[in-house]
């Protein structure tokens, strides 16, 4: 980025909530693929006369947002109504939540290049999708299986400073509702979806920049990415010309992340809020929020850090088996008996040479992960050289056989019995005499030795022990 | 206190409310709201410093339980607009 | 004998289960007399003729076989054409309806039609209830069977006629601020406005959220404690209906008045209600301590802005409400399919100049910079009225005022004057705000053989203290 300037983002996050039915009717709220207008009815199409009645689940998911974000939750609270016309807005007003959202105040701790970074969040409210359009060679095609569907959205405040934090908050973000079976927050579904207010400021002032452009829409965190570096080169050009870039809501041209002015009379937008008097009020109680803390669980920030403090994983490592829900759970299960001191290492094969075989090779179906286990604590007790570890997991994932199976077939067993390693280790002391004084000079030299000595083994030693036997016969 | 509307705020009242007004439509209008928000002005005379209304009713926490039930069949949902529609989808001109 | 169509729900049921006459000679006789009548006076919007001659002949089978059949097992009845009726027009009254057709009834619908009543017909009203005259309908004036030359009152105007004339034994209007209860004074039948959260208003279409209720319109105090019984009760679609129990509203009508309070309202009998209305509101007071009521005057002291803070609330949330009606999904199809064009000609075209003023003023009231002053200055108000409303019912057990302060005007004389026309609705209106029920009942007539007719509001959920008092009204006048 131009160093001229600094980026100052704030974020609008839509999730999608993983409910069975919709926000304010009871039609099934899983519409994605279904043909258009089956998932309707009077409330959700906006028939004169229907009328709203809120998801209680719906609203627990977005109290148990709250939460996971720091929030402060609103005691007493309510539904407003957001008035605008369009036609995928069925009743020409969104049932959102004005100025008593469920979550005030809270914050999120992400990881940046200089340590965590608290981002604050503004609020977390309740709200309802719109119905699709489809815009094809001059007509709109309007569905209204998604009208109605349940939504929460995350409001940041202007925190960001860089891309590269937008684009780790949103991954938290999507990891922290995944985590908590909020939304499934896929976003080639449109479970999550992101609007943008950026601006820029020049280096070393304080104050927040007098102007702020929106970009609405955003599908997914590479377009958002894209998003921020057109808009840091337009903004940076009009700056550098010392004018002033118009405050505006932009649309999204594609996916390239070219944004365009929208006609301005849109952004004249006056929605004339007023509380939603077809919904009763709703008071959170300290019982309901209880209720909803016990439903949270250990979150990606936190599990990170104690698998980095507990067991002493590789922060990188950490990372990859944190990252969703699945693989970190299919990771504690394997670990669940397994050694402390070990644990550090599994996470490293499984991250590792696991992750690869995922990719690249087919796993038989009598293959079981608890084999990753066996082989790391063999290769920590030394019982297998990592060597031949490695090939035992390749052909364990691919043939299905057991460990066992294959150490014996193919003699991994490592020569542990001391006696018969020194055996070896004199025999080839004794027959290579210039080796020997070479290494007494220089110890770098008992390489060549300790290679001999494994060689003759098989390789099926420890080569630390050989080694180790080799340098005290040298003395 | 009078109120007075002009016909221009007339015409930006109906551009939010989206109706279409002829200019004859909007001096009518002008006249009759501005007598009518005079009409209102009077509630100033109220004292309400404290006072909040919070809602029609007494009900609180009013929820339906998360289980989904059979939606209108989608010619139901379409029968207004039978002309208007093709495959299941409303069409209208485009949104831009 | 009387017609059949002049029955009460009450007599017609006892006659249909003593098998004295049947449903379908009962539903012809209103049909008949529907007939009669609709030419002068257009109550309704829609009649179901057919399938309500079908509907009595199929009860009539039922009942000779001695099967199970509902309370209303065979009684014709009107919906005021704001209910969603499934597969039939549903219009409110409105050219920006012209032509839906919905998908689906309307709770109060299914209640009574689980009963086995038989829908006879839609009635005309103001559109979206926008009125007390009837005179604003796209689909007509509707004139007072009891003087064409006058208005029926408004907005459920053509249930207040067709139930005064007999076209159904009763009907079901809405009330926002009044639209059961003036149509009910000029007609001289029984309107109830329920408290809000009694029924259901699903299927209702929506003028101002937090005002309307769905109530009877009826010949007498009884059926209209009857009906209630039926319709009244918690909907899991409507989330403001109240989980109270419904009570037998019909068992304390006889209960005695004795030593019970009548709050008089001094604000609702002053200037500009006619002598004769006045005179009638005072005889009915004598007929009150005849009972053994003991009479207090009471004081509303916010009544002159409850005007103002009724109308501030409702009309914004009926510009709210009334955003739906774009002409993109149902309704009024203006020949142009760019949406935009599409919604504000659709608006255009289908809005009265009633609808349209509403509209705006509300749009204008909740709009940035205004909202502080309109709207949420009237809410204000409106907790200031709640308060003192209250603060009545800790000292009376009802109040008693007139519905309207003059009988029926003639069709036109107001129509030109939005204000005047308001200021007619003053003690109507002043309920809706508050939620309480209030009831409408004939308590005789003026000079020109006009009903009079008298209200009587009681405290939240006081339905049964309302047809109480009305009833022994009722039949003290009788004797």
């Amino acid at each position: 980025m131009e160093s001229n300037y600094e980026l100052i983002i704030g974020l609008e996050v839509h999730v999608q909530s993983k409910t069975k039915s919709k926000m304010f009717c009871s039609c099934d709220s899983n519409y994605f693929n279904t043909p258009p207008n089956t998932h309707v009815c009077p409330v959700c199409f906006g028939l004169p006369g229907a009328l709203p009645v809120p998801n209680r689940r719906a609203v627990e998911l977005c109290i148990k947002t709250s939460l996971a974000l720091n929030c402060e939750i609103s005691k007493d609270t309510k539904f407003d109504r957001k008035n605008y016309f369009y036609p995928d807005l069925p009743k020409g007003f969104q049932i959102s939540q004005y100025d008593k959202p469920i979550g005030l105040n809270g914050n999120l701790e992400i990881e940046t290049v200089s340590g965590l970074k608290r981002i604050g969040i503004t609020r977390v409210h309740q709200e309802e999708d719109t119905g699709k359009s489809i815009h094809n060679n001059g007509e709109t095609f309007l569905d209204f299986n998604k009208s109605g569907v349940p939504l929460i959205e995350i409001v940041s405040e202007p925190d960001f400073r860089t891309k590269e934090e937008v684009t780790t908050y949103c991954k938290r973000l999507r990891q922290i509702v995944r985590y908590l079976k909020i939304s499934n927050a896929d976003m080639e579904r449109g479970e999550m979806r992101f609007e943008l207010n950026m601006s820029l400021r020049k280096a070393g002032e304080t104050s927040l920049p007098n102007y702020k452009v929106e970009v609405k829409n955003i599908a997914s965190i590479s377009v958002l990415e894209k998003v921020i570096d057109y808009e840091i080169r337009r903004q940076s050009e009009i700056l550098d010309q010392g004018e002033t870039p118009k405050q505006e809501t932009r649309g999204l041209i594609d996916m390239t992340g070219e944004t365009t002015s929208q006609r301005s009379k849109e952004n004249e937008a006056d929605y004339r809020y007023f509380p939603e008097p077809d919904i009763p009020l709703i008071e959170i109680s300290d019982e309901m929020i209880s209720k909803i803390r016990k439903e949270l669980v250990e979150l990606p920030q936190q599990k990170k850090e104690r698998y980095i403090k507990d067991f002493g994983i590789e922060a990188s490592n950490a990372e990859t088996i944190i990252s969703d829900v699945q693989t970190y759970k299919e990771f504690e299960t394997l670990v669940k008996n397994t050694d402390k001191a070990v644990i550090f290492e599994v996470a490293k094969w499984y991250t590792g040479e696991y992750f690869a075989l995922q990719n690249n090779s087919i796993k038989n179906s009598n293959f079981s992960p608890s084999s990753l286990v066996e082989l790391v604590t063999l290769v920590t007790e030394k019982k297998i050289t990592r060597a031949n570890a490695k090939d035992a997991l390749i052909e364990s994932y691919t043939t299905g056989k057991t460990i066992e199976e294959i150490i014996k077939e193919k003699g991994y067993e490592v020569v542990s019995d001391m006696g018969q390693i020194e055996k070896v280790v004199d025999t080839i002391m004794s027959s290579n005499p210039k080796a020997v004084d070479d290494a007494r000079k220089n110890p770098n030299a008992a390489m060549f030795l300790v290679g001999q000595a494994m060689r003759e083994l098989k390789g099926q030693a420890d080569a630390q022990s050989v080694k180790d036997l080799i340098m005290s016969k040298l003395k | 206190m009078k109120k007075n509307i002009t016909v221009e705020d007339v015409k930006k009242i109906a551009i939010l409310a989206h109706i279409e007004l002829t200019d004859e439509e909007a001096i009518t209008y002008a006249k009759q709201i501005g007598a009518i928000l005079t009409y209102v002005e009077k509630l100033n005379e109220v004292d309400t410093k404290g006072v909040e209304f919070k809602s029609q009713t007494d009900l609180k926490n009013v929820f339906r339980e998360d289980i989904p039930k059979p939606s209108l069949d989608q010619k139901d949902v379409l029968r207004n607009r039978l002309s208007k529609s093709k495959g299941g989808s409303l069409v209208i001109s485009s949104v831009l | 004998m009387k017609n059949l169509y002049e029955l009460t729900v009450v007599e017609a049921l006892k006659l249909l289960e003593s098998r004295e006459i049947t449903s379908f000679e009962l539903v012809t006789s209103c049909l008949n007399r529907i007939e009669e009548m609709e030419p002068t006076i257009n109550a309704f919007i829609h009649i179901s003729k057919e399938s309500a001659l079908e509907q009595a002949k199929a009860i009539d089978e039922k009942r000779a076989k001695g099967e199970k059949l509902g309370r209303l097992a065979g009684i014709p009845y009107s919906l005021k054409d704001v209910y969603n009726t499934k597969d039939l027009p549903t219009t409110a009254g409105s050219k920006v309806l012209e032509g839906y057709v919905s998908p689906y009834d309307a709770t109060v619908q299914r209640k009574l039609q689980s009963k086995d009543a038989i829908l006879i017909g839609k009635t005309n009203c103001d559109p979206f209830g926008f009125g007390s005259s009837t005179e604003n309908s796209a689909y007509g004036i509707t004139h007072n069977p009891i003087d064409t030359e006058r208005v029926p009152g408004g907005s459920s105007g053509g249930s207040g006629a067709a139930v005064q004339y007999g076209g159904g034994l009763f009907s079901i209007g809405e009330d926002t601020g009044g639209s059961i209860r003036c149509p009910a004074s000029f007609c001289g039948i029984v309107g109830l406005k329920p408290t809000y959260g009694r029924v259901s208003r699903y299927g209702s279409i929506a003028y101002a959220s937090s005002y309307d209720t769905v109530g009877p319109m009826t010949k007498d105090v009884r059926d209209s404690a009857l009906i209630l019984e039926i319709i009244a009760g918690i909907d899991e679609l409507d989330a403001t209906t109240s989980n109270d129990p419904v009570p037998t509203y019909q068992s304390t009508l006889d209960t005695s008045l004795k030593g019970k309070r009548v709050g008089v309202v001094k604000e609702y009998l002053g200037e500009g209600v006619d002598s004769d209305v006045k005179d009638a509101i005072l005889k009915a007071i004598e007929v009150y301590k005849e009972l053994g009521c003991e009479i207090v005057e009471i004081s509303l002291p916010n009544t002159e802005y409850a005007i103002a803070a009724y109308y501030v609330i409702g009309i914004s949330e009926a510009s709210s409400n009334l955003a739906r009606m774009d002409g993109i999904r149902f309704g009024l199809d203006v020949n142009t399919n760019e949406w935009k064009e599409k919604i504000i000609k659709t608006r255009g075209e289908g809005f009265s100049p009633e609808e349209k003023r509403r509209v705006m003023v509300g749009t204008y009231a909740l709009s940035a910079g205004y909202a502080d002053k309109y709207y949420n200055k009237a809410q204000q108000v409106r907790a200031v009225l709640k308060q003192d409303m209250l603060k009545a019912f800790e000292n009376v057990d009802i109040l008693l005022t007139p519905t309207m302060p003059v009988t029926a005007p003639k069709i036109g004389e107001n129509t030109d004057d939005p204000l005047k026309m308001w200021l007619m609705d003053a003690f109507t209106v002043t309920i809706n705000p508050v939620g309480v029920p209030a009831l409408s009942i004939p308590a005789g007539k003026d000079s020109n053989g006009m009903p009079i007719g008298m209200q009587l509001i009681g405290p939240h959920f006081g339905e049964d203290i309302l047809y109480n008092f009305a009833y022994q009204y009722e039949q003290k006048v009788k004797e």
